[in-house]
């Protein structure tokens, strides 16, 4: 097939294509080829020529284990082509660069039985074998309009472009195979996906069993009119997963468990990629997921879907009773809490926040009569209390810290509160929490340490002046407002006029006894 | 005679002086003379009506400014102020231009002179503030000068009555009336044309006889002096602080350059401690309160200060800095401390350095009272 564009080449009738390339050769026939340092002739490109695509995996799945595609990506062309009888051939350029990287190509190509050229533009000559260490020369061009042409020691051959091949297709287009199990342990670090049926499964299974991971919701839009909705499955990133939990997931139906093999590509476990996925890990983009599945399909999640603890994503469900007891007129609080799967209180480490709230146990009530009455005002007007039957409740959104009285509370969700120094495990967002915490109303929730959670009613607190102070008998007077009288200004008016106006006027010379 | 005289007083009191004080047509009659002073300062009106409204208005005007238990009525100084000021309205007549009358404009201003004069340094509180009620009022007088046309030709009546048969039927005669209302300081100037005693400066020196009425219309008077008047009545705390909450209220930008010279002057006649004491605690009381009252929502001007206004916007500057007997001033509640002493530095730059070292030394010769009897027994 190699030969096929030209008769029946023969050593005896028909004159060598090329010829030996002498040291200190200068001059070559071949247009774009030079010697390079060690006098080897090379051209601007090397260039590979494979009789089939299985070929052209072979020699990117050799080359890439043994070395990295990704020094080979960013210059590398593949090609289908055609020969005058239309028969088609694949080739590969890479950019030459060094008779160094020319001689790592051609060993791999060798064994994966394509033929190495190198070149500029259109006529490429065979590489350097054994037989003439500094590569070859043509010893005549020929003039063909053609693609390419190649010549070799035993032919020559005029080639015309058909398509290019995109190597990222190529590797999407190929199907990873099975490959025998083996005694080597599962990586830490697995990526899986779940059928939306099996996903809430899942991520009740792994909350379970305290098994470290991040879940996501994974959509794609519909590919044909015939579909409703687009096609949802669940996302797990799981770490530290147990072996037993790994085969079991990978024997499930609907549920694909993945080997990471870098940061934004994994193959589905037990299955192995024709080509070495880490040596061209430049293909994948950071921000976006590859699942390559055994059964040839890529699962591309664009963009990454946000992702959230298990933990914190699973369902459980928390009954709360209002505790009747707790009213505006401070009778009392008993209320009891049902909770149907356990969220616990744990010791933390972590400093305390929001601390805004005490509950003053009865015991202590003439310590915080005492404390009220030496609070200043702010403090004391920013207080709201609940009077229960053997506790008192106490808020302050801007901190409780003026009431070093009872046991603080600090609050993890609005109007849920836990303990100061504890925290609610499993770490559940506040979001969760408040739908965990069902049926409290608009009551504010207090975990006991060592009881059941108790809801206060939110119109059971109040301002500390209404609670605790007992009304003030007054005695009712009248006052009425200052009123400014809205005086007339004086208006001058004279008298009737007279011909002699001082005639008469009396004590004109200052006594009072003279005038006139 | 003095039924006469009593009659006299009695349209006076009734005419004149009642609604001068509550408001109304104040009807000016003959002029009055300081021989009948005697007798109006212990007379007392027949009708109860105007008493009642003397007294009322006294109690009013004067109850604004300081507390006073009692306000004496009829106080010499306040009734010879009223009469004066009844003569003013007098000369202001027009018929006085007629032959034979012209003259007495000029008789009249000797008795008004002569009047000014019984006036003197009220003594207590009451005096002070009944002298300062009769002062308001009479700051506040005005003519009605009006011009009444109809189709065949017009008439002027200033100051008096129209008669009635000059707007009957005004449809059809096409009546009109224009109505002017005149202050009596512009009648005064139109007065004084010819005269060789103009009476402004009288009119001028009767508010002096006020001394409360003359300190909070420093900005419209003008030529205010710390005189032993003024000075007696800034030396009761609640009367200062009354006319200083006044001038506050007035706005204190139209007071710097009366007040700030009067301490000049005042400052340069080399006068007792407790005489600047008075002086100056006026003038930076009426600073920290300028600054206290923006709760009220009065803000503090800053009007770059020249002259006589340096001195007088040096004065709490001064004060800030100052470490005397006059430093118990700023003893203030902690918020109010800092505002006042935000504006001292506004006024500082206002006012400039050498203003304030002048103030400053003002200050260290100022002796509230009681140090300066210990130190001068």
């Amino acid at each position: 097939m190699i030969n096929a564009g030209v008769p029946a080449p023969t050593h005896a009738t028909v004159p060598p294509v090329l010829e030996r390339a002498a040291l200190h050769q200068t001059r070559f026939r071949t247009p774009g080829v030079s010697p390079d340092a060690r006098g080897v002739v090379l051209g601007q490109k090397g260039l590979v020529l494979f009789p089939s695509v299985d070929r052209l995996v072979a020699f990117l799945r050799a080359y890439g284990d043994e070395g990295s595609l990704d020094e080979l990506l960013p210059s590398m062309t593949i090609r289908r082509l055609v020969t005058p009888l239309k028969t088609r051939e694949l080739m590969l350029t890479i950019s030459a660069e060094s008779s160094y990287r020319m001689d790592r190509i051609a060993g791999v190509a060798k064994l994966a039985g394509g033929l190495v050229f190198t070149g500029t533009s259109r006529h490429f000559v065979k590489y350097r074998d054994a037989t003439s260490p500094l590569g070859y020369d043509v010893q005549q061009l020929l003039d063909e309009a053609a693609d390419l042409i190649l010549y070799h020691d035993t032919f020559r051959q005029l080639y015309t472009f058909d398509r290019e091949l995109h190597f990222r297709d190529l590797v999407f287009k190929l199907t990873p195979y099975r490959v025998p199990p083996n005694d080597e342990p599962v990586p830490p670090r697995l990526w899986a996906t779940a059928e939306i049926g099996v996903g809430q499964a899942i991520l009740s299974y792994l909350f379970r069993w305290q098994v470290a991971g991040r879940a996501a919701l994974a959509e794609w839009p519909s590919q044909s009119a015939f579909e409703d909705r687009p096609r949802r499955l669940y996302l797990f990133d799981i770490t530290d997963t147990p072996e037993r939990i790994t085969k079991l997931f990978a024997s499930l139906p609907g549920v694909k468990v993945f080997s990471p093999l870098g940061t934004s590509f994994a193959v589905e476990l037990g299955y192995r990629h024709p080509i070495a996925l880490e040596s061209c890990s430049s293909m994948f983009e950071d921000d976006t997921l590859h699942l390559f599945r055994g059964d040839g399909e890529v699962l591309i999640v664009h963009p990454l879907p946000p992702f959230a603890p298990v933990r914190s994503l699973v369902r459980s469900h928390l009954a709360v009773e209002d505790d009747e007891s707790a009213t505006s007129g401070g009778t009392g609080l008993s209320a009891n809490i049902e909770m149907t799967l356990p969220l616990k209180l744990a010791y933390s480490t972590d400093p305390w926040r929001a601390v805004i709230a005490t509950v003053v146990p009865k015991e202590q009530r003439e310590w915080l009569a005492r404390m009220l009455y030496a609070l200043p005002p702010n403090p004391l007007g920013a207080l709201r209390i609940a009077v229960g039957e053997d506790r008192i409740y106490m808020l302050d959104p801007s901190g409780i810290e003026g009431v070093p009285l009872g046991r603080f509370y600090t609050e993890v969700a609005p109007r849920i509160y836990v303990p100061a120094g504890l925290t609610l495990v499993p770490a559940v967002t506040p979001n969760v929490l408040q739908e965990l915490v069902q049926g409290r109303g608009d009551g504010h929730v207090f975990f006991e340490p060592d009881g059941t959670p108790i809801a206060v009613p939110h119109a059971a607190f109040g301002p500390v002046s209404r609670k605790m102070l007992r009304a003030l008998t007054v005695t009712s007077t009248t006052a009425e407002p200052l009123v400014t009288p809205n005086v007339e200004l004086p208006l001058a008016q004279y008298d009737a006029p007279r011909t002699f106006p001082l005639w008469g006027v009396p004590a004109q010379d200052g006594a009072a006894g003279d005038g006139e | 005679m003095s039924a006469k005289i009593h009659a006299r007083y009695e349209d006076f009191a009734e005419d004149f002086l009642a609604p001068l004080m509550a408001g109304g047509i104040c009807t000016i009659g003959r002029p009055l003379t300081v021989g009948m002073l005697d007798h109006f300062s212990i007379a007392t009106p027949a009708s109860s009506d105007a008493e009642l409204a003397i007294r009322d208005s006294l109690s009013q005007i004067g109850g604004a400014v300081a507390p006073a238990r009692y306000l004496p009525f009829p106080e010499r100084g306040a009734m010879a102020l009223a009469m004066a000021a009844h003569n003013f309205v007098f000369i202001t007549d027009p018929e006085l231009d007629r032959i034979f009358t012209r003259g007495s404009r000029e008789k009249v201003m000797t008795w008004i002179a002569a009047l000014l004069a019984e006036v003197k340094v009220p003594k207590t509180r009451g005096e002070a503030l009944a002298r300062h009620a009769v002062a308001e009022r009479f700051l506040k007088i005005t003519r009605n000068d009006v011009e009444v046309s109809n189709w065949a030709a017009s008439f002027s009546f200033l100051g008096r009555p129209i008669p009635r048969n000059y707007t009957a039927m005004p449809g059809l005669r096409r009546i009109k009336q224009v109505t002017k209302s005149r202050p009596l300081a512009e009648l005064l100037e139109a007065t004084q044309r010819g005269m060789k005693a103009p009476p402004l400066p009288r009119y001028r020196e009767l508010f002096s006889r006020s001394p409360v009425t003359e300190l909070i219309h420093a900005d419209t008077l003008g030529g205010v002096s710390f005189g032993l008047a003024n000075l007696s009545v800034l030396s009761d705390p609640a009367l200062r602080h009354g006319i200083a909450d006044a001038v506050v209220k007035r706005g204190v930008a139209g007071y710097a350059k009366p007040f700030g010279s009067a301490l000049r002057n005042l400052s340069a006649l080399g006068p007792p401690p407790e005489f600047l004491y008075c002086a100056l605690a006026f003038i930076a009381e009426i600073q920290i309160l300028e600054v206290l009252d923006q709760r009220r929502g009065h803000t503090p001007k800053s009007v770059p200060a020249v002259g006589d206004e340096e001195l007088f916007a040096g004065v709490l500057p001064a004060l800030h800095q100052h470490q005397g007997a006059l430093s118990f001033m700023l003893t203030l509640e902690t918020r109010d401390l800092e505002k006042v002493k935000e504006r001292a530095r506004q006024l500082f730059h206002l006012a400039g350095e050498d203003a304030v070292r002048f103030a400053l030394t003002i200050l260290e010769r100022a002796q509230p009272p009681s140090a300066a009897q210990e130190t001068h027994p």
